[in-house]
């Protein structure tokens, strides 16, 4: 008989199928995280701007300015996000390559994002000032800081002034109060004289505009109040790139979402995220830890106990969406419903804690989480030599001064990876939380200056349900798409940074005690 | 002395309490998952218990002659009738307190109508002008003529309406002459005539007519343009219709009551007999009735009886015998309304949930519109008296294609690198390989679920012909590299050896798969998958990816596990490392790798967000790789957040999370008992 291969052959080929095995996970995650981060900082690296020419589909030879992202998956097309004098704000066109004609970087275009999340391209030309006269460029900081000035007043009387008036006339309407009160009526003419400021102010504002070119030579003029910020990319050293950059990331950091989830910032989905999983903490950590000690340090060693442990893997293991059901059903409809008869009858039917909220995630994903922090702990737990409680214990301690001042210290850090998992966990889960008060957008957020500061009851937004939302609203390879890799590079880098930490916290404690 | 017992007293008493304390909190677990399941379970028991009539209440109405009856326990309003003549409508809640009076000459027919929660005043004259006008809410009023020779010579009148169709029958003494009103040409009145001897039933939702006569039965569409004719076995008494008209139940005189369902043959509309109910001898039914928004349906017949079944799978629910034939009813809610001269009884249904039995979650169903039984799951359908079509076995059957599909991707890769860094590297690589593979579970399955949606599969052609092409050539690859691998392997320093194994075959798989992605795009153009859905196929590989660090973690520690003395053994024997790994490692350590497996299929089952966003989540039950699909994951998310709390979408979506969540335990008590077993084994071996 002939070998077609050596045994030794043999060993090698399996090793290598195993191998290969390994290397595919690896470079599936290494491809994960890459791609994510590469698509993600589209997001907020400059693109430089280009004067491109183009063919339309009907054949005529179009020139605009335009950006392009070379996320592209594939080379046959090119996607241009064009601003010219007819569509000024920045829109994608997917062009053939073959209809692709030339490009060229512009230095004096600039790229104009305003407040409300579009974008322009074009060149800035003139400046014009309260009294409408026309003003050069160089004028524009200067005109800026006076446009500010109104602005802020503006924002004070709406927010301040306009609003107390407000709370007031409902004050009155609640209380019934006739139309014709002196009270009232001293209200209301307080409000028209508000208003015929706010209308003046706001007459003043739109004075200050700045006229932009496009391509063609057809000027078009921007509010400066709409104005965010103006770049101009393609001067852009390195250094100027990357510190534009880092202001793109705060802006992502601490705006809102614009332009339905395209443009913006994910802050109020960040703040949601952080504020659920503070409170899901506050929740599990007690309940997790002193489960634990009671299993390690207390249970007797019988077949309840045995139970008691498989339950609690078995919880591990149960579908996620499940313990969203289970909140939304008891936890929502059925307690929070009692709450409601209870302590907020007086606003029903409308219900306060039986809707899906705040409070509610947190409770839900701490059952989901609550595993986790067992399970890490009592694995710190064991990790305790025996001989310190005995110490502990020759020493004339009790129980629970051993527990708590010799084993508890020494097991901390498994406590810690314990609730780090469970935080990296109820981070990343999406799936419950769609349930029991996750929303894609929350006009508030969960904390804020009206009483009682701390809301609840409140809905919230979260950054993957922000993600997952994305993933039905967004184009592929638009900038909303880049948006959406960013805040997945977020998540992703968040729990990624959680989880090294339990993990060396936990190599730590494991090594001390081996 | 005392101060220092004092102390001790006092150390004992906290020590105490902190104990009482700390087994509160560790049977609080229990207490948890008690009430988790006590949950799901009372919430899903409505499907189990049958739904049963209970009498409610009873309005004595003695000085009125009712009419019609809402729904008036909820504010609705009774219809009676006015003096001299003309209707009133009452609020019952306020003293029967008269709310609108409609008075008309006493010459006038008036009959009402209602239809969808609307109910219609027929007013028609003398002369045979007719005027339709709105009771509750909507005061839409249709206002047109029939032939005045024609309404004179009437003896037997019917109505029936469903917007915008109207349908009004005079009998004379030689025929039946049905008008057909389309309220948006009032002016266009359409004239049938049909001969007397038959009997007729109109359709007014399906714009037909049935007439029948001994055992034949004919539907006749209006204009009479296509007919079509059946022959019954049994001379038939009686024919009736559901609001909707998309249900025929036909009467005969061997006490059999069958429904026909409409069903659309390429475009025509036929009629084809389902299941049968069974009554008594020479019992015929006087009415039957679908509940808006659920299966449920009733029918009353002549000997009193009043027999609750589900509409769709023909299953009886209840049946309670009335002491007296009452002369209306209406149905609202759970609430049925039985109209008697002077009174009205109010009779509850007690979970109307429970319509929908297990058979009809489990078994194929004849819906409506459908060629035959078949496993439809549905709730989208927002109109009234649409059958509710709650299937599992499709969601079922989407949830495991995905899993199992999951799992042929995840099973060789995660198992072949658990083996590689458990038993074939060095402690010093399996330090860092390991935690590495074990970060892929921490990324959260959004995040996956995204990619696969908005990365993978818009390229999903590309994609998977590449793959293809990398699998199939994978096994040349690997062949070549061990041909040559021993050889430049012995000439290198022992330290270095694992090191450049791991990073050369990175190196090559790499290479291979961008060479595949190349060779995939420009040298094979034509797209093997073109034409049919790829969701399947992604979601494989999307959640493949994410329980393969699950599978790997649990089957690498089983592998891990294996005491070295045995190894060791087999190795002093002169057993490779192969034989040892196929006759030692391997056997040992299965009961682990099979645990692994099959948490890794729980969590896959279990897996919500990826299926959710990578498939269509259409529930199509089929086995097809290529056609998408529904898990019962996603059908939670997708359906819970919308299903009225306690109503029967309610209890079945429940229903699944129970199965959801028995499985996993079951999976999940299976394989902890696998790796106990093998934990007990490998200690004493």
């Amino acid at each position: 008989m002939i070998r077609p291969i050596s045994p030794q052959q043999r060993q090698s080929l399996v090793i290598n199928a195993c191998a290969f095995a390994t290397a595919t996970l690896l470079l599936a995650l290494v491809a994960l995280v890459g791609y994510m981060t590469w698509r993600g900082s589209a997001f907020i690296w400059p693109d430089p701007i280009y004067l491109v020419q183009y063919n339309e589909p009907d054949g005529e030879v179009k020139q605009a300015y335009a950006q392009w992202h070379k996320g592209a998956a594939d080379n046959s097309t090119v996607r241009l996000s064009v601003s010219t004098s007819s569509r000024p704000y920045q829109t994608q066109s997917i062009l053939d390559a073959s209809q692709f004609l030339f490009s060229e970087e512009v230095e004096q275009a600039a790229q104009i994002e305003l407040v409300d999340g579009r974008t322009i391209l074009a060149v800035p030309a003139a400046v014009s000032d309260v009294n409408n006269a026309q003003l050069p460029l160089s004028e524009l900081s200067v005109q800026t800081r006076s446009e500010d000035i109104i602005d802020r007043r503006i924002a004070y009387i709406r927010r301040v002034e306009l609003a107390r008036l407000h709370e007031n006339i409902a004050i009155y309407n609640r209380r019934e109060v006739e139309a014709e009160a002196p009270g009232r009526l001293q209200l209301e003419k307080a409000y028209a004289a508000l208003q015929e400021e706010l209308r003046l102010l706001e007459k003043k504002q739109q004075a200050y505009t700045l006229t932009v070119r496009f391509y063609d030579g057809e000027t078009f003029s921007i509010q400066l109040a709409d104005i965010a910020r103006i770049t101009y990319p393609s001067t852009m050293s390195l250094p100027d790139k990357a510190k534009a950059a880092a202001i793109s990331l705060w802006y992502f950091l601490t705006d809102s979402p614009k332009q339905a989830n395209t443009a913006g910032g994910v802050f109020p989905a960040l703040f949601g995220t952080v504020v659920m999983v503070f409170l899901m903490t506050i929740i599990v950590a007690p309940f997790g830890v002193l489960a634990a000690v009671y299993l390690h340090e207390y249970a007797p060693k019988n077949p309840f106990t045995a139970m008691l442990r498989i339950c609690v893997s078995n919880m591990a293991a149960v579908p996620s969406i499940v313990y969203g059901v289970f909140g939304l059903g008891f936890m929502v409809y059925t307690l929070g419903g009692q709450i409601d008869s209870l302590f907020f009858a007086d606003t029903l039917p409308n219900p306060t804690m039986g809707a899906p909220g705040l409070f509610w995630a947190a409770a839900t994903m701490a059952l989901l989480t609550l595993p986790v922090v067992i399970v890490a702990t009592e694995e710190g737990l064991s990790r305790v030599p025996n001989s310190l409680r005995m110490g502990s214990y020759a020493l004339g301690a009790t129980k629970f001064e051993t527990v708590w001042r010799t084993v508890l210290p020494i097991a901390s850090p498994s406590m810690m990876t314990g609730l780090i998992l469970a935080i990296a966990r109820a981070a990343g889960e999406v799936a419950p939380l769609m349930l029991v008060g996750a929303v894609r957008f929350a006009p508030d957020l969960p904390i804020d200056g009206t009483f009682p500061y701390f809301h609840l009851d409140r809905q919230f937004m979260h950054l993957g349900v922000l993600i997952y939302d994305g993933a039905f609203n967004s184009q592929p390879d638009t900038k909303g798409a880049a948006m959406m890799f960013a805040a997945c590079s977020l998540l992703l880098l968040v729990v990624l940074i959680l989880n090294i930490v339990a993990v060396v916290l936990r190599t730590r404690l494991r090594e001390r005690y081996q | 002395m005392t101060a220092l017992s004092q102390q001790y007293d006092q150390r004992m008493r906290k020590d105490t309490r902190i104990r009482r304390l700390v087994t509160l909190f560790g049977g609080g677990i229990l207490v948890l998952l008690l009430v988790i399941v006590w949950h799901l379970v009372s919430q899903t028991a409505p499907l189990f218990i049958s739904p049963s009539f209970e009498k409610a209440q009873t309005f004595d109405f003695p000085d009125r002659i009712v009419l019609s009856v809402g729904d008036i326990l909820e504010d609705g309003l009774l219809v009676q009738q006015a003096s001299p003549c003309g209707i009133e409508t009452a609020q019952v809640s306020e003293q029967n307190k008269v709310v609108d009076r409609i008075l008309k000459p006493c010459t006038h027919s008036l009959s009402i109508r209602e239809e969808r929660d609307q109910r219609w005043l027929f007013d028609i004259s003398a002369n045979g002008q007719v005027r339709i006008q709105g009771i509750d809410g909507d005061n839409a009023t249709y206002a047109f003529a029939l032939p005045e020779t024609d309404w004179q010579q009437r003896l037997e009148t019917d109505y029936a309406i469903s917007l915008p169709h109207i349908a009004i029958r005079v009998t004379t003494a030689s025929q039946h002459l049905i008008f057909w009103v389309d309220t948006r040409r009032l002016t266009d009145i359409h004239k049938d005539e049909y001969p007397a001897s038959d009997a007729v039933v109109l359709l007014p939702g399906q714009q037909k007519v049935v007439t029948f006569q001994g055992r034949k039965i004919a539907l006749t569409e209006r204009g009479r343009e296509s007919r079509q004719t059946y022959q019954h076995d049994y001379p038939i008494n009686w024919i009736g219709r559901i609001e909707n008209s998309r249900s025929l139940y036909v009467s005969d005189r061997s006490g059999k009551v069958e429904r026909w369902v409409v069903v659309n043959k390429s475009g025509r509309f036929e009629y084809v007999k389902t299941y049968s109910l069974f009554l008594e001898d020479n019992e015929q039914p006087l009415t039957v009735q679908a509940h808006a928004n659920t299966n449920a349906g009733f029918v009353l017949t002549d000997m009193g009886r009043l027999i609750l079944f589900n509409r769709v799978s023909g299953e009886l629910l209840d049946i309670i015998q009335l002491v007296d034939i009452p002369i209306s009813w209406s149905w609202y809610g759970n609430r049925l309304y039985l109209v008697y001269p002077g009174k009205v009884d109010v009779w509850t249904i007690n979970n109307l949930a429970g319509v929908n039995t297990p058979t009809s979650l489990f078994v194929p169903q004849w819906y409506e519109g459908y060629l035959g039984p078949e496993h439809v799951y549905q709730t989208s359908s927002g109109r009234d008296f649409n059958e509710a079509k709650y299937a599992l076995i499709p969601l079922l059957m989407g949830s495991l294609k995905a899993a199992l599909a999951a799992l042929v991707v995840a099973i060789p890769v995660s198992i072949g690198a658990a083996i590689y860094t458990g038993f074939f590297t060095t402690r010093r690589w399996r330090k860092s390989i390991k935690p590495a593979i074990e970060m892929l579970e921490a990324v959260p399955s959004v995040v996956i679920g995204f990619i696969a949606a908005v990365a993978l599969a818009p390229v999903a052609d590309k994609l998977l012909t590449s793959l293809l092409l990398f699998i199939v050539t994978l096994p040349l690859l690997l062949f070549v590299v061990a041909l040559f691998q021993h050889r430049i392997a012995v000439k290198m320093p022992t330290r270095l050896r694992f090191g450049a194994d791991i990073a050369a075959i990175t190196l090559c798989t790499l290479v291979w798969a961008g060479l595949s992605l190349y060779v995939a795009d420009s040298v094979m153009p034509i797209e093997i998958f073109s034409g049919s859905s790829k969701t399947t196929l992604i979601v494989a590989i999307a959640l493949g990816l994410a329980i393969s660090s699950t599978i790997y973690t649990l089957a690498e520690d089983a592998i891990e596990s294996v005491p070295s003395g045995l190894k060791n053994a087999s190795f002093a024997l002169g057993a490779t490392r192969l034989q040892t790994l196929r006759n030692i490692v391997l056997r040992v350590a299965m009961p682990g790798l099979i645990a692994a497996v099959m948490l890794g299929f729980g969590r896959a089952f279990g897996e919500t967000m990826i299926v959710l966003m990578v498939t269509g989540n259409t529930p199509i039950p089929s086995w097809d790789l290529f056609e998408s699909l529904r898990a019962l994951t996603a059908n939670i998310a997708i359906e819970l957040p919308e299903a009225d709390t306690g109503g029967a979408l309610y209890s079945v979506l429940f229903f699944t999370a129970l199965t959801l969540f028995i499985f996993t335990f079951i999976v999940n008590t299976v394989a902890e008992w696998l790796r106990y077993g093998m934990r007990e084994k490998v200690k004493y071996d």
